[in-house]
This record gives structure tokens, sequence and C-alpha cells, in this order.
């Protein structure tokens, strides 16, 4: 017998019917439970320990990249989680390097673009805030080799 | 460059609703008081449950912990996360109505301090049981 069709409703209000209160939501990152099990897979799959700190053979560059303390923060809580599921430690450093190289790797430009054009609209304008809209414009000026300035 | 569409049609996939985003449902093995539950059977329960209302689940299992505050101490244990993808539509009144009377019965019946859920990518607990 075939449901009767039912209305969407958002996180927030599916939340409330649950009688759950937020804690905390990880922004603009794919943090579900699938996806730190794979994380948690290719550190231990990656990760070398031959002197010092275990590290990946791969990173050759060094570079300071700028980060809030919240975010520092939840790198910690990660690096916590993929220590003690794999008794091998980990620096959030080394999983802040992990999340940015996964991400590159699976960014797409073209199909990014097209979400990047539709930010504007009252649609997305839900999920992103303004200062996120106007990085995602500027990322795409310049791809578009366009200035918006 | 290939979209998800040509890719759903490379695989032969059904032209179904998409389901982009997860809730997950966090089972515990352990009472607050850390006296072990049936945790086989309420993942199954669990399992159950997500599978009719949103088709379909999958168990990680997993070892984690949760700061009991009025304990003032953190509590760890082996969990089952319970994950179903889902799409806007299965979001609804009626699907989070029955899913409510397992998460309370689960809550209160294993007498947990909270029940952890993920609805896409923000974590939700549970602390007041309803009967």
């Amino acid at each position: 017998m075939k449901k009767k069709q039912q209305t969407p409703i958002s996180f927030e209000e599916a939340a409330k019917l649950l009688g759950a209160e937020r804690v905390d939501s990880i922004n603009n990152v794919s943090m579900n439970p699938i996806s730190l099990q794979v994380l948690a897979n290719q550190y231990a799959s990656k990760i070398k320990n031959e002197r010092g700190r275990p590290s990946n053979p791969d990173w050759d560059i060094s570079r300071k990249i700028p980060i809030s303390s919240d975010n520092w923060n939840r790198l910690g809580e990660i690096s916590h989680v993929v220590s003690d599921t794999y008794h091998k430690p980990i620096a959030r450093g080394q999983v802040a390097a992990m999340l940015l190289e996964d991400s590159i790797d699976h960014f797409d430009i073209h199909l990014n673009l097209t979400r990047f054009a539709t930010l504007n609209t009252s649609t997305f304008s839900y999920f992103f805030t303004p200062d996120t809209r106007l990085e995602a414009a500027k990322l795409c000026s310049i791809i578009n080799h366009e200035s918006i300035w | 460059m290939m979209t998800t569409d040509t890719f759903s049609a490379l695989f032969g996939c059904e032209d179904l609703t998409p389901k982009d985003q997860f809730i997950t449902v966090f089972v515990p093995s352990l009472t607050r008081d850390k006296v072990p539950i049936d945790h086989n059977a309420w993942k199954i329960q669990a399992v159950k449950i997500m599978s009719k209302l949103f088709g379909g689940s999958t168990v990680i299992p997993g070892y984690g912990g949760w700061y009991d505050e009025e304990d003032n101490e953190v509590k760890t244990e082996d969990i089952s996360m319970v994950v179903s993808f889902i799409s806007n539509e299965e979001c609804n009144k009626e699907n989070m109505d029955e899913l409510k009377q397992f998460l309370h019965k689960m809550g209160k019946e294993t007498e947990q301090g909270e029940i952890g859920i993920l609805l896409g990518n923000t974590f939700y607990r549970i602390r007041e049981f309803e009967s």
C-alpha cells in the first residue's frame, strides 16, 4: 500500500518533534559517521611511524593555514577518536592535513560552480552565511577569470 | 564531466527521489550506571524501525564516551551507530513521531542519561524521556 504523501520538515523541526536539544554542528564539512570511519581507516593505512611522530611521507610542504579556535578544538576531538580507535597517536595538525587533502582530492570545480552560482537564491541562503556566499563568489570569479569588484 | 545523474544511468539506478541527508542513532550498551543492556536487541530494533521509515539502515560499530554532568564523569562504552540516508520527503512529522516513540522507549527502558542522534551534520541529544 502506497504511503500517504507527507509534508517535509526541516531537521530543526524534526529535532523538536523528537524532543531533542541541539548540541553542536559541524558546518561545511561532511563528517557523517561513515566519513569518519573512512578517515580513520585512511589514517591507519597511510601513517608511518619511523622517527618521532607518525606522519604521511607524501607531505613534503609545510604551510601556515589560518583556522578558527572552535575548529581547532574540534580537530582535537576528532584526533582523540581516531587515536583511541586505532591505538596510534595522531595530532590535530595531522588530522587537519588529512581532511584538507581529502577535500581537495574530491573537490569538483565544475559541480561546485553550479552550487556557487545558485548560492544567492533564497533556497540556499538558509544554509550559507553571507561571508560564505561572498567567499564562494570570489572563488567563482577566480575560476571564471572574472572580477566581481 | 560526469554528473550523479550520468552515474545513475550507467549503473542502472532507479530514478528515485535523492537521499542526500542522513539520520544516525547511537545505540548504547550500558545504562547510565554502567550496567550492561541487551545491546544487540536494541540495535536490531533500531535497524528495523529505521529501515521501515527510511528504506534502509546500516550499522557501524564504535566505541565512545559522553560527559555526564550530574556525575561529573566521562562514561565510555561500546556503541552501534545506525545510519539511514533519507530524502527531504522522508523527513516528515509522521516518520519523526514513530522514530520518537522508539528513541524515548530506548532511553527510558535502558536507563540512559541521554540518547544521541545526528540529523545531518548536527548532533542532538534527548535527555527527557516521555512515557
